[in-house]
């Protein structure tokens, strides 16, 4: 899956995760995606903390993901001032257990648009909802075909992180 | 002696339990609702609660610390610091109540709680002061009379003061009257008294105090100094012990000052005497003197192996000074330097920060001590104090202790509310700190009175390095769940969904 994070200054990452048998393969890029950071390799240890294997090279971080940031600490910091650093996600494509029919806003933001009425239905990827936040617009798109079956928001309210916006049902055919 | 009531929170109740320990004595905590599961509350042998949130209807309740001390059968009430520590009223109704109060009697706290009440009984004994005058006259001329006989800039301070509340620097008499009202409000707040004096403003000059131990015998002692330079809004946040300032001599004579005003007062139990030291004419001015344990004792304990909250039970049991103190064998050796981490935003007016402490690493390195109040899981709550821990270092020089500090605060991990830590971190590699090139608006001149511009450049690499770690939670549970194709993941197991149940996406995982 992918996810977008923010820096404390600013730079946008995206960050690409395919787990496997060695660990999870992540690929880090910058620049709107299109310049390649890094990619490593990704393992937990059984006390939580986080290995990071770069080329045989292997780094241990503490992460920890508190709503709508994850805090980062790396006591191998070049700069130890920086040796620990929140990252905000910024925006993230929906995800999650395919079984859960309720979509949230990934941030706390206004709604700015409903796209659909309860009883529509849509198609995987079409727009539904757009939350907006200091200048910046989510849009929350279907991650399936179904049918919305109810809305919990309207043009105007305040959502806070992991707010329900509306209830999807899932297409039986998929 | 058998069972004592520490009246307090956080990590100094900690501390009062563990000495308890150390001398086999029962430790009872008290606790306002919003620290049930405190760790000061499970760290002791009994606790009880003692009300609300709010510190003014549980710890600083006179009436309710008592009823905790019947209900447990406690024979000693040791304060700690902060709330009901330097309170006559309290002192008394321990005494009154045929308890061991672990300070100083009622009658030795009182007089000095004034601060001008206490800088005439040091210029009785020839103490040098810092030039200051009473605002008992508030009209507007008395007060700009007052200040210009001082000469600006000027402090303005509270008469019943402590931790910096209150206190404004003034550099132009326009500005003046306007400060004095403030300061009033803010007095009469949170003192109770809006009593007011100037003082003149020592530019550069440093903060300098000395420890004391009187018994119950008349036996007064001090037990070398520490300093207190490194400040933000005149609160301390880095301590260290000894002053690097002073000669040999000097010392000697600081120490001395702070012997004799402490045997002058009849002092008992510990206390500190506080100085301000002036670079120009290296003179040591009296302050004040609290009278009470310090936050910043544990850097005394490390120099001198003397277990300094030990000695006060001990003192307050009735022991003999010579029996708790032996010049020859508390010798202080070396250096040691504590920071305070603050649950506040150094980048953001050191604001206090509020939440729950989601992940905390306290170092664990040798020659490193932790006091710490929180743990993981621990919340910072509005009502109280927001130190979080006291990290100390000990080295046979100062910058052996610096390197230690500078060690043990890379591996401090603090997540789920913002804490000092990077400032902290900055200032122990900062070239005036190293060198000792100090005062008491250091921090201020260097960073800024609303904080330091911190992380506006990090290291971009070590960030990206750490972008590339996933949330964490129990591995487990990533094969506990299912591991269905998703519809954006083109097939790929989404880590992220699974882990923990906290998706990143819109997918209502919670």
């Amino acid at each position: 899956m992918t996810i977008w994070l923010e820096t404390p200054a600013g730079h946008r990452v995206e960050v690409l995760t395919t787990p496997g048998p060695e660990g999870t393969r992540t690929v880090v890029r910058a620049g709107g995606g299109d310049v390649l950071v890094r990619e490593v390799m990704l393992r937990q240890a059984p006390n939580g903390d986080w290995m990071v294997e770069s080329g045989g090279v292997t780094r241990t971080v503490q992460v920890t993901e508190d709503r709508d940031v994850i805090w980062l600490s790396d006591p191998g910091a070049t700069d130890p001032r920086s040796a620990t650093v929140v990252l905000r996600k910024v925006m993230s494509r929906p995800s999650g257990p395919p079984a859960d029919r309720h979509l949230c806003t990934p941030m706390t933001g206004r709604v700015v648009s409903v796209a659909v009425k309860p009883g529509e239905q849509v198609r995987r990827g079409q727009a539904l909802v757009v939350v907006e936040a200091m200048k910046m617009e989510h849009v929350v798109r279907a991650p399936w075909d179904g049918t919305v079956e109810r809305l919990a928001c309207h043009v105007g309210l305040i959502v806070e992180t992991g707010g329900e916006l509306l209830v999807l049902d899932r297409a039986q055919a998929s | 002696m058998k069972k004592v009531l520490i009246a307090n929170r956080g990590e100094i109740a900690i501390r009062v339990a563990r000495a308890c320990r150390v001398l086999g004595l029962r430790s009872v905590a008290v606790y306002s609702e919003a620290d049930a599961m405190a760790r000061h509350v499970r760290k002791a042998d009994e606790a009880v609660c003692i009300g609300p949130p709010e510190p003014s209807k549980s710890y600083l309740d006179i009436d309710r610390v008592m009823d905790a001390v019947r209900k447990t059968g406690a024979d000693t009430v040791h304060p700690g610091y902060g709330f009901l520590s330097e309170n006559t009223d309290f002192a008394r109704a321990v005494i009154d109540a045929g308890l061991t109060w672990v300070g100083p009697p009622p009658g030795v706290i009182g007089p000095l709680q004034s601060k001008t009440g206490a800088k005439a009984q040091a210029e009785a004994i020839g103490l040098a002061t810092v030039p200051g005058a009473v605002l008992d006259d508030p009209a507007d001329e008395a007060v700009l009379a007052a200040a210009a006989s001082l000469g600006y800039p000027v402090i303005v301070k509270p008469e019943a003061g402590g931790g910096g509340k209150g206190m404004v620097r003034v550099d132009r008499p326009e500005d003046l009257l306007a400060a004095v009202a403030a300061a009033r409000r803010v007095a009469k707040g949170a003192f109770k008294s809006d009593g007011l004096f100037l003082e003149r403003h020592v530019g550069h000059a440093r903060h300098i105090e000395v420890q004391v131990l009187g018994d119950r015998h008349g036996q007064v002692t001090h037990v070398h100094d520490r300093e207190c330079s490194v400040q933000r809004r005149h609160q301390k946040i880095i301590e260290e012990s000894p002053c690097t300032a002073i000669t040999p001599a000097e010392r000697e004579q600081i120490c001395d000052m702070a012997y004799r005003f402490a045997s002058h007062v009849g002092y008992e139990g510990a206390g500190t005497v506080e100085f301000l030291w002036d670079p120009q004419t290296r003179k040591a001015c009296f302050l004040e003197m609290n009278t009470r344990i310090q936050v910043e004792h544990p850097v005394t304990e490390v120099v001198t192996g003397m277990d300094l909250v030990v000695a006060q039970l001990r003192l307050a049991a009735g022991e003999p000074l010579s029996r708790v103190w032996q010049p020859s064998e508390h010798l202080p050796r070396g250096h040691a330097i504590e920071v305070r981490l603050y649950a506040e935003d150094p980048a953001n007016g050191f604001l206090p920060q509020t939440g729950k402490l989601q992940r905390v690493i306290w170092p664990d390195a040798p020659f490193v001590r932790v006091d710490a109040g929180f743990e993981t899981g621990d919340v910072v709550s509005m009502h109280t104090d927001p130190m979080l821990a006291k990290i100390i270092a000990w080295g046979t020089d100062r910058n052996d202790a610096i390197a230690r500090l500078q060690g043990a605060l890379r591996e401090t991990v603090v997540h789920g509310v913002v804490c000092n830590l990077p400032i902290l971190v900055d200032i122990l590699h900062h070239p005036d700190f190293v060198s000792g090139n100090l005062h008491t608006t250091w921090v201020e001149e260097v960073y800024g009175i609303g904080g330091p511009a911190l992380g506006e450049s990090p290291d971009l690499e070590a960030l990206l390095a750490l972008a590339m770690a996933g949330p964490s939670g129990p591995p487990q549970r990533v094969s506990a769940r299912e591991p269905a194709s998703h519809p954006y993941s083109n097939g790929f197991v989404d880590p992220w969904a699974s882990i923990a149940g906290v998706g990143f996406g819109v997918d209502g995982s919670r």
